[in-house]
């Protein structure tokens, strides 16, 4: 069966809807502060029972740091509001809800640093740093220019919470052997590796299998304490453990994007051209380290060159600690907050210097491939821009009014490659990809690669959940990477299976391959970068209340070959929603003691069906040179829509638009 | 606390069990009759991942007790496709790709089934209203809402009552 | 998320309620359709011993009439007063303040009763209650007592209901002709809840003058806020603009706000100013 016709059946089979018998239900006793000296902590599994340091696993993980690691439990100190202290559990989920309250915890409350820029003067959060500053990295050179015009702004993007429809949640075995978790991941792999490391056990001892994951934008890629507490009581107890994860603590305790703020400080001559960039990028990284904190604030400078051919960068990548979660990856990551610092700049310039907006990103493009003073690698974007321009059906008149647009790169995750297996059995044939889909149509891809390279019928094609027990190895679904470097992988594989028939029967037909038993697993390396262009168009209307209303969001991305038309409007449009909500509702706040002042779903601003948008998604097919002909996607949405909509709101109310989400007063 | 004997009827099939007077609906629905297609996602009346039809209205069983649903008649996601063949909302939902990760469908194809029963032909914005007490944080919404445009024409076009069915509708 | 332990009735006669309310006092509170309380039980925000669910009491589900007013059984379903078809213009204002409450799912089991008697300061019926100057009837073990809807609301989540009695009845009253009225929910971006909320209910004479006008506002304070001086401003004379801005001026200083993420307390006056002339503009377009 499909797995669209299974959800409609309602016979997914999420975390939460595996069951064991005896299993126990757990839950987790977590901090009432955003920062407090634990004085006492008396019942449940707590650190003085057990403790480990959570391994950086996952996309955009890093650790440079052996302190300020995160713990499974807090011992001395917490350090932001819903870090865990203790672990309960019992024989019935609502039981077990009751005894939450039955550990005793004690605090000595602390004045909380929330603020990212504060933090920058704040006494350290952790004792044994000189400051809050967790990274700290210059991108680029220093340079001198005496351009005439030198603009300057900052501006930030609020912290967002991935909000995945279906949230967190784990079950853990132990049959005296292996450990085996069921899990909704992006990553079997990441997921492994870091419970190896948590429980000190070697790989073949640990096995993970992908339960249907519903949502994940980044949030269920990499290690949470909850897993290894959830192993550690099915170890210690030979029972099953399931936890899942409520939505509060969702709100509070699942690593939320963006948090990035930026001054920015542009140089250019009188025609426009832009000769140098200035910038210190501020990423607040939350209370430990290993989440993205670290890495994010030096990968959104590293793009700050967009689509530009700018000679001149010079930033200063700042990660700072905060009493708040750890940050991590949500659709975009870096890449939204890049293109909003960038393009809010290019639409002040062409403000000064009353030119067309596009006028002015046009005469910035480049002709030739280029490699910015920050890295980043680009195509020519000239040729891109002027079909945008066509395909947006950009109209200056209209761009003075109530329209915006906004160029971005899309730099997807394509490094190092990814893994899958292609295997003939009992007259079909099984897919597994090292990453795991949760929710962006894999099966589609690897149904139609299937069919051209092997001429196999797609309804005999099925793409099986991630299992570390299935494959040698495997990255994860994130970062834009899934049809390039999946779909890569699966066609290789493929191809190499069509060549295993071959040499067996001495010519390939499809009916040979169904016959016998094939099987191949690739791991398709790559080593390099593989960015692309996208283009997004937005017009809005604001009332009299200064409400915002997108009437339209315009998209015109470099998509290289398209797998399934359907499923990437779907996946487009999607993002579009995503970005509106950056733009307009979406933002965890906290107030200055560190209690969180947004605390369920809607009030993290999840918009409904009642927003009303037209979409327009238009693409560039010209296929890449990857096996799959496939480029990035899957975070392209997220990126441009932000950047456009701030533009529009702007020209449409006159007011400076820095923030998001906007507000006006 | 004593434990109340309930009675629930869902999708045709009576479920009697003693049970907690705090268990919640969607809980009788998961863990006692075993039907997990109906989910838990937001735990504060929003997402609506949770919905079913109650007594001919689709409710938010997250926020009912069962001990509410005593005696009464529930259709869930399980319920909607007839001697296997799926009902037009759920086929339209497959066919216009009004899902991806699939977590918020059955609240979707639910609170899409009770509005069809009530509106046979509703408009745009009446669809989207409809669906306003569900989230879906994958779709951007559009192709849920042409789904539901679709199965309401599919229906139209059998006029065939049978498919629309089981509860009354109240005023 | 789930709810610490109580004890459940379903009674099913409105005597046995009451004589349950009597019985456990503080300790037990009514359960209509849950809407509001059992997100409370779920988060552990609160915890009650006893839960007197009124769902099985048929009698008090109803939509009727009499000459004065729109008389509706507190268990009545949201969206079934919603769907009712015989507002006419007098009672505009409930079609437009029912289709606003929570979403389509929640009024399916939300009751009216229940909406009004929570103390939700948000709520959306109690301030179109105020506005059209309706009552509740209130049925204790004393009897039964009328309420005037501006009298009901004490603090947040608080009335004068007393723990061993139930809103019964709620009266919608019929202003007649020339009446009508409108709410507008000026909504959070995103969700359900309003930053604020106008109901505006009113009536003029053959000469254009306004006879009778109700105001009141949700979202702006710890209760529900009728705005007594506005309403009163408005009556006597021409619905000029200038009577609307001198009254929506007054509105604005009737309420009292607090600033939290959704603006500050001037931003709020402010809103509320707006929605006060806009609210009463768009109730004469109806007339």
């Amino acid at each position: 069966m499909k797995s669209e016709e299974k959800f409609v059946r309602g016979l997914g089979q999420f975390i939460d809807d595996i069951k064991f018998p005896n299993m126990l239900y757990m839950s987790v006793v977590r901090s009432d502060y955003a920062r407090a000296r634990l004085l006492k902590v008396k019942g449940g599994i707590n650190a003085k029972v057990f403790n480990h340091p959570l391994a950086a696993v996952g996309e955009g993980a890093m650790s440079g740091f052996e302190r300020a690691q995160h713990m499974v439990f807090a011992s001395e100190f917490v350090n932001y509001l819903g870090e865990p202290i203790a672990a309960v559990y019992a024989d019935d989920p609502y039981k077990s809800e009751d005894l939450i309250s039955s550990v005793e915890v004690d605090y000595d409350p602390l004045k909380p640093v929330i603020d990212p820029e504060k933090a920058l003067d704040a006494e350290p959060i952790h004792s044994g740093f000189k400051s809050n500053i967790i990274s700290e990295k210059w991108l680029g050179k220093d340079f001198k220019n005496d351009s005439p015009i030198v603009l300057e702004d900052s501006f930030r993007n609020n912290r967002i919470v991935t909000n995945p429809i279906e949230p967190r949640g784990v079950i853990a075995n132990y049959d005296g052997k292996r450990l085996t978790l069921w899990i909704g991941t992006q990553s079997v792999f990441s997921i492994r590796e870091g419970i190896c490391a948590a429980m000190d056990l070697p790989p073949e001892n640990v096995h993970i299998i992908q339960a249907d994951t519903g949502g994940a934008f980044g949030s269920k890629g990499g290690l949470y304490p909850e897993y290894v507490m959830a192993s550690y009581i099915a170890m210690k107890e030979k029972r099953p453990v399931k936890w899942i994860e409520t939505r509060r603590e969702h709100l509070m305790a699942s690593h939320p994007g963006r948090g990035a703020m930026a001054k920015m400080k542009l140089y250019a001559d009188r025609t426009g051209k832009v000769t140098g960039l200035r910038g210190e990028i501020l990423v607040d990284s939350g209370a430990y380290a290993g989440g993205t904190g670290e890495f994010s604030s030096r990968f959104i400078a590293h793009q700050l060159t967009g689509q530009y051919h700018i000679e001149q960068a010079y930033i200063r990548a700042l990660s700072v600690f905060t009493n708040k979660v750890p940050q991590g990856p949500y659709r975009g990551a870096g890449r939204p907050e890049a293109a909003f610092f960038t393009e809010r700049m290019m639409d002040m310039l062409a403000d000064e210097l009353k030119m067309d907006p596009f006028e002015l990103r046009l005469l910035n493009a480049t002709e030739q491939p280029f490699v910015s003073p920050t890295g980043l690698k680009i195509g020519a974007s000239k040729p891109f821009m002027i079909k945008a321009r066509k395909e947006l059906g950009y109209v200056p008149y209209e761009a003075t009014k109530d329209t915006g647009v906004a160029m971005f790169v899309l730099v997807p995750a394509a490094q190092p490659g990814e893994s899958a297996r292609v295997r003939s059995e009992d007259g079909r044939i099984k897919v597994w990809l090292g990453g795991n889909v949760h929710g962006q149509g894999h099966e589609d891809f690897v149904k139609k690669i299937i069919n051209e390279e092997l001429g196999v019928k797609e309804e005999l094609v099925e793409l099986e959940l991630g299992d570390t027990d299935a494959m040698e190895a495997g990255i994860g679904s994130w970062g834009s990477r899934s049809a390039m470097m999946g779909g890569s992988a699966v066609t290789v594989a493929a191809r190499k299976v069509r060549d295993q028939v071959s040499k067996k029967f001495g010519s390939y037909s499809v009916s040979k391959l169904l016959s016998g038993s094939f099987d191949v697993y690739e791991f398709f390396s790559y080593k390099d970068s593989y960015n692309s262009f996208g283009s997004n168009l937005a017009k809005v209307s604001v009332d009299s209340y200064g409400r915002i209303k997108v009437l339209e969001d315009r998209s015109y991305y470099d998509l290289g070959r398209i797998l399934n038309r359907q499923m990437v409007r779907g996946q487009i449009v999607g993002g579009n929603l995503q970005g509106i909500g950056q733009t307009l509702s979406e933002n965890i706040e906290f107030d200055d003691e560190g209690q969180l002042l947004t605390s369920s779903i809607s009030e993290a601003g999840l918009l409904t069906s009642e927003i009303t948008t037209k979409y327009t998604v238009k693409f560039d097919e010209t296929p890449s040179d990857l096996p799959s002909g496939a480029k990035g996607l899957g975070e392209a949405p997220t990126i441009g829509t932000p950047s456009a909509i701030a533009r529009a709101v702007e020209v449409y109310t006159g007011k400076r638009i820095r923030d998001t989400p906007i507000k006006l007063s | 606390m004593a434990k109340k004997d309930v009675n629930i009827t869902i999708n045709g099939k009576e479920y009697s069990s003693k049970v907690e007077p705090r268990l919640l609906l969607v809980h009788f629905i998961r863990d006692v009759a075993g039907l997990t297609g109906t989910h838990v996602g937001c735990d504060t009346s929003n997402c609506g991942a949770c919905t079913v039809v109650l007594d001919g209205k689709a409710v938010k069983s997250c926020t009912v007790l069962a001990v509410q649903a005593d005696n009464k008649r529930i259709t869930t996601v399980e319920g909607l496709a007839r001697n296997g063949k799926l009902h037009p909302v759920q086929e339209a939902f497959v066919d216009k790709h009004g899902l991806q990760c699939g977590y918020c469908t059955s609240g979707m194809l639910m609170t899409s089934f009770w509005l069809l029963q009530k509106n046979h032909n509703p408009t745009e914005k009446e669809i989207r209203e409809a669906l306003s007490g569900n989230l879906c944080r994958c779709t951007g919404y559009e192709n849920i809402v042409k789904a539901v445009k679709e199965a309401a024409k599919e229906i139209s076009a059998e006029q065939n009552k049978d498919l629309v069915r089981e509860e009354p509708i109240e005023a | 998320m789930r709810p610490t332990e109580f004890d459940y009735f379903a009674p099913g006669t409105l005597e046995e309620a009451i004589g349950l309310l009597k019985k456990y006092d503080d300790e037990a509170k009514v359960l209509a359709g849950g809407q509001s309380l059992l997100p409370l039980l779920k988060s552990r925000v609160t915890s009650i011993p006893y839960l007197v669910d009124i769902g099985n009491i048929d009698s008090l589900t109803y939509i009727t009439k009499n000459d004065r007013a729109l008389l509706v059984g507190s268990t009545t379903k949201v969206s079934a007063l919603e769907n009712y078809r015989n507002f006419g213009k007098n009672l505009a204002i409930l079609k437009e303040a029912t289709a606003s409450i929570a979403d389509p799912l929640i009024r399916n089991m939300g009751t009216v009763g229940g909406n009004i008697a929570h103390g939700d300061p948000g709520n959306d019926l109690p301030a179109v209650l105020m506005a059209l100057d309706g009552s509740v009837t209130v049925t204790g073990p004393e009897g039964q007592r009328h309420v005037r809807a501006r009298d009901l609301y004490l603090d947040s989540y608080t009335t004068v209901v007393k723990s061993n009695e139930i809103i019964t009845e709620v009266q919608f009253p019929d202003w007649g002709t020339r009446s009508s009225g409108t709410y507008i929910k000026f909504k959070k971006p995103a969700g359900d809840f309003s930053i604020a909320a106008i109901a505006i209910q009113l009536k003029v004479n053959k000469d254009g003058l306004c006879e009778k006008f109700g105001s009141a506002v949700a979202s702006v304070g710890p209760t529900p806020i009728y705005l007594k001086r506005s309403s009163e401003a408005m009556v006597g004379s021409k619905i000029t603009p200038m009577a609307m801005e001198k009254a929506a001026e007054e509105a604005a200083g009737e309420i009292s706000p607090t600033a939290d993420r959704d603006g500050t307390v001037d931003q709020k006056r402010d809103l509320v100013r707006k929605l006060f002339i806009e609210g009463t503009r768009k109730s004469l377009r109806k007339l």
